[in-house]
């Protein structure tokens, strides 16, 4: 009996040795514990750095530009707009899921007024407004976004900074040749339930305003003024 | 002479468990044991590795086409209704031949959250499915699957998966049961980097 137990006791030895997770005892009175950890990775989705930006005229058709890219190619736009002293010469719209930092830039030539190929400098003031909205889906994140403008020229800027509601408005105006230049992103965190996009929408609005529309010589007159759009993520 | 007549018993009962067969041509090296003794085997399941990132494990992101298994991972539109992805194993066996005051044991299995390693407040609930059977040494009983959350949830969710293992017979085993994953209902990974979670066995005399 004596050689039957020692026996056992080398074998029981040799199982643990066998198998380093193995636990092994009495069950009467013990308890054994196991354990073991469980991987897992995110490594991040693939980020769609492309945006979409297209214009439209007062009448509200899109206006066709030279062309359009991805990144970092000039957008030429043109148009013009023949009536009353005020109103809206353009807008444009800028939609993307990028939580990379974007910028808009607008460069503007000074207005030109030209009658029977007599041209004149008129006083206006170009008013640009933007608007934002993004979606949030609900529940674990937490969107904010920091589209700040800065502009050359300006005569007054109205709002701006980082916004952190849904929707955010910024003006601004100015006179002469100028560019106004939209920077930021729309950035998240959290995690969790629920949270699955960061698509952010901006428009914006570009309003001409002629303080000498009331010209002594009757006539036609052609106002024309260049806008150059471009933009960048980065 | 009893106790010898128990050990040759249990050492076939070994045999069953661990699949090892006789070769009648080479020296065998006979394991087994006289007493009863409780036994617990755990084997996590190794997954690739993303070499240049560095992860390690799961890939968590059920969206991404180069993960073969992402439809195993991604949460169920049926909660807690179908096992996921493959994520070890485990073995049991339990003796309790000598014993008078017990008449078993019970395994118990929990698991924490998946938590982001740097980052300790993302968190992830993830479903724990096992599927076994559980053998008296001689024949094995039915398949049975179980799962369970980290967190007892609305609903009575269950946040453990107990296992009473009791037989007639006085030994019961588990051979090689599976241990699965699934992501929970609504869950989904946003902040990037490597996660774990720890899934404990606990394993008492009843």
């Amino acid at each position: 009996m004596k050689k039957c137990i020692v026996l056992a006791t080398m074998l029981i030895v040799s199982m643990v040795f066998a198998f380093a997770d193995t636990h092994l005892g009495r069950t009467e009175n013990t308890v054994t514990d196991s354990s073991f950890v469980v991987q897992g990775y995110y490594k991040g989705e693939k980020e769609n750095t492309s945006v979409t930006l297209a214009f439209k005229d007062i009448d509200n058709q899109t206006i066709v530009h030279s062309g359009q890219s991805t990144t970092g190619t000039k957008v030429n736009v043109s148009d013009r707009h023949l009536g009353s002293n005020t109103g809206t010469i353009f807008t444009w719209s800028m939609t993307g899921t990028t939580t990379s930092t974007t910028t808009l830039k607008f460069t503007f030539s000074t207005l030109q007024a030209e009658m029977n190929d007599v041209f004149y400098r008129p006083t206006y003031t170009l008013k640009m407004t933007i608007n934002e909205t993004r979606n949030r889906n609900s529940g674990g994140s937490t969107l904010t976004d920091t589209f700040y403008s800065n502009v050359t020229n300006k005569t007054q800027v109205v709002g701006g900074g980082t916004t952190t509601g849904t929707k955010a408005t910024q003006s601004s105006e100015f006179t002469g040749a100028s560019t106004i230049t939209y920077t930021g992103k729309t950035s998240s965190s959290g995690y969790g339930y629920g949270y699955s996009s960061t698509t952010w929408y901006r428009s914006g609005t570009c309003t001409l305003n002629i303080a000498d529309y009331e010209q002594t010589i009757p006539g036609s007159y052609h106002y024309v003024c260049w806008v150059i759009a471009e933009y960048s993520v980065q | 002479m009893k106790k010898i007549i128990v050990s040759l018993f249990l050492i076939v009962s070994l045999f069953s468990v661990f699949g090892a067969t006789i070769d009648p041509f080479k020296v065998q090296t006979i394991s087994g044991f006289i007493d009863d003794i409780s036994y617990l085997y755990v084997s996590p399941f190794t997954f690739d590795y993303i070499g240049t990132v560095g992860y390690a494990g799961i890939n968590l992101d059920y969206e991404d086409t180069t993960a073969s298994y992402r439809n195993l991972v991604k949460p169920s539109s049926t909660p807690l209704s179908m096992l996921g992805v493959q994520i070890g194993s485990f073995s049991v066996l339990v003796t309790y031949t000598q014993s008078t005051t017990i008449s078993g044991a019970k395994l118990t299995i929990t698991h924490e959250k998946l938590i982001h390693t740097t980052d300790s407040s993302a968190q992830l609930e993830y479903e724990l499915g096992v599927l076994y059977a559980i053998s008296n040494g001689t024949t094995t009983g039915t398949e049975t699957s179980a799962i369970c959350l980290s967190t007892e949830a609305t609903g009575n969710n269950p946040k453990k998966i107990e296992i009473t293992l009791s037989q007639q017979s006085k030994i019961a085993a588990i051979q090689n049961a599976y241990l699965y994953f699934r992501l929970a209902n609504g869950q989904k990974a946003s902040v990037t980097g490597q996660y774990e979670s720890v899934v404990t066995f606990t394993m008492e005399a009843i």
